[in-house]
């Protein structure tokens, strides 16, 4: 085979070994019936600092000594948000899903100790999580790591044993109190927890909702404004009850690249193992061959013995073979010497 | 002269690595994975697709660097020979990595279990840009050295 069409075949084998990974690695993406959609064990967490309100006797920048709350404030667009993001699980006394809500803030006046707690434990009652959600103000400091720790410890301690554990963390400003936020996030990822983290306005401290997120394995979303809240609370609702499953393998195709860039490799420890398989049938041909030699071979002048057409001595005797024999001494010498080695006189000729 | 044995020298120790580390990424890492996901809609195609670039662009590297340092006698097929031959394979990794830090940087952000990676892609990345300005230096001195020579015998 010329070598330009072997190398467009090893290609082409390449190609197809790769489409083959392809395939199966699209097949092996699940889709999931909807009975099979796991079960969730959730915790709203969600950040009721007093940025989260509206301030009503001047602005954050300078003093702000009195924290109302607005139509426009974004606890009142984090409420609507949780509301929906409740509404779309559906939740009844038959529900798969469980719903808790915590809180996490603190006090300027104490900021040692963060205020966290939980509002509404894991439960599948709609109703009793709304009016929890209702209940929330605004008010001091952001204590971000503290309220992942106590959803983190209360899902560990009260979630159904085969069910998913889930944190959905709204936050819109920097932790500046309690616990660090990714620590807690180590502590939680070790506790089997995903945390979705949403970062609401301009001031969340994105890198460390991101951190977060991806610490658990989860996802970060980033909430721009009030009704964008509402959006990204039901995109994580629907990740969460997603018909595709997150499983895939990635095993063939990390196998496939290997294998189809080293096919000549292959193929030569292939065809050597073939050869050594083969190894008897081998052998008998050489003999067979060796007897086609010997018909048309040289036979040796002085033992008769049947050499191979290309020896140049007998493999009997040590005898020069076609070489020219002396008329005066019968001495075999080569067939290009032109006197005999032995006795000196003139070969194949009748110069005397 | 090219080195043809697959005794792994110690210069070549570095890029090895370099190949291991990428292969670890292949298997383990999720930082691509997870990125083409968040910016995509999830079907049964899209999940497929992340799973192929997030597995095999960086096992294809890894094959290469491997390749070039501890399995110089195993021959790959002809035209990615050709490609690790070239400064694009040494460019497109490097690329590689830098969007892999990007993504972990920008993207996710750093934490206890990334900053590994992060720290491997750029070292790694710096290591590749030192290798082959290197490389270029050794090729210019030769290529200088072989000049002067020629020149030298035409003048005489």
């Amino acid at each position: 085979m010329k070598p330009e069409v072997k190398r467009k075949s090893q290609v082409g084998i390449g190609f197809a070994i790769l489409v083959f990974a392809i395939i199966i690695s699209y097949f092996s993406v699940e889709e999931i019936d909807a009975q099979e959609i796991p079960q969730y064990d959730i915790y709203l967490v969600i950040d009721v600092s007093g940025s989260m309100g509206t301030c009503l006797d001047g602005d954050w920048i300078s003093t702000c000594y009195n924290v109302g709350v607005t139509n426009d404030s974004p606890i009142t667009f984090a409420k609507k948000a949780a509301i929906e993001f409740v509404d779309t699980f559906q939740l009844d006394e038959s529900s798969n899903h469980r719903i808790g809500l915590a809180i996490f803030h603190g006090t300027q006046y104490d900021p040692a100790n963060p205020i966290s707690k939980i509002i509404v434990e894991l439960d599948n009652d709609s109703k009793k999580l709304k009016d929890g959600i209702d209940t929330l103000y605004p008010s001091g400091g952001t204590a971000m790591g503290d309220g992942i720790s106590i959803s983190t410890q209360s899902l560990s301690q009260n979630a159904r044993p085969d069910v998913e554990k889930i944190i959905v963390l709204l936050s819109d400003g920097v932790s500046n109190m309690g616990s660090e936020p990714r620590l807690a996030a180590g502590i939680a990822k070790e506790n089997n927890v995903t945390i979705f983290s949403v970062g609401y306005g301009d001031f969340a401290d994105v890198q460390t909702l991101k951190a977060v997120a991806s610490v658990t394995g989860g996802k970060y979303y980033d909430a721009p404004t009030g009704k964008d809240l509402a959006r990204t609370f039901n995109e994580i609702a629907d990740v969460l009850i997603s018909p595709v499953s997150h499983y895939s393998s990635r095993i063939l195709i990390l196998l496939a690249i290997p294998v189809l860039l080293f096919i000549p490799t292959i193929e030569r420890g292939f065809t050597t193992m073939m050869e050594k398989v083969q190894d008897k049938p081998v052998k008998r041909n050489v003999k067979k061959s060796i007897s086609k030699i010997d018909v048309g071979g040289s036979i040796c002048k002085k033992c008769n013995h049947t050499n191979r057409s290309t020896s140049k001595f007998c493999i009997k005797c040590g005898d020069t073979l076609g070489g020219s024999i002396c008329k005066k001494c019968n001495h075999t010498n080569r067939s290009t010497s032109k006197f005999c080695i032995k006795c000196g006189d003139i070969l194949g000729g009748n110069v005397r | 002269m090219v080195n043809r044995s697959n005794k792994l020298i110690l210069s070549d120790v570095p890029l090895f690595i370099g190949g291991i580390f990428l292969m670890y990424l292949a298997i383990v890492d999720e930082t691509l994975f997870n990125f083409i996901l968040q910016n995509v809609h999830q079907d049964q195609i899209t999940v497929t697709i992340a799973t192929i670039i997030a597995a095999a662009t960086p096992m294809f590297f890894a094959v290469g660097f491997v390749k070039k340092t501890a399995l110089r006698r195993w021959q790959t097929i002809y035209y990615y020979e050709k490609l690790i031959l070239n400064d694009v394979f040494w460019v497109l990794a490097i690329i590689l990595l830098n969007m892999i830090s990007y993504v972990i940087v920008v993207e996710e952000g750093i934490h206890q279990f990334n900053i590994p990676i992060l720290a491997g892609c750029v070292l790694f990345s710096i290591y590749l840009v030192i290798h082959s300005f290197k490389i270029k230096q050794k090729q210019f001195q030769k290529e200088k050295t072989l000049f002067c020579r020629v020149s030298f015998h035409y003048h005489w």
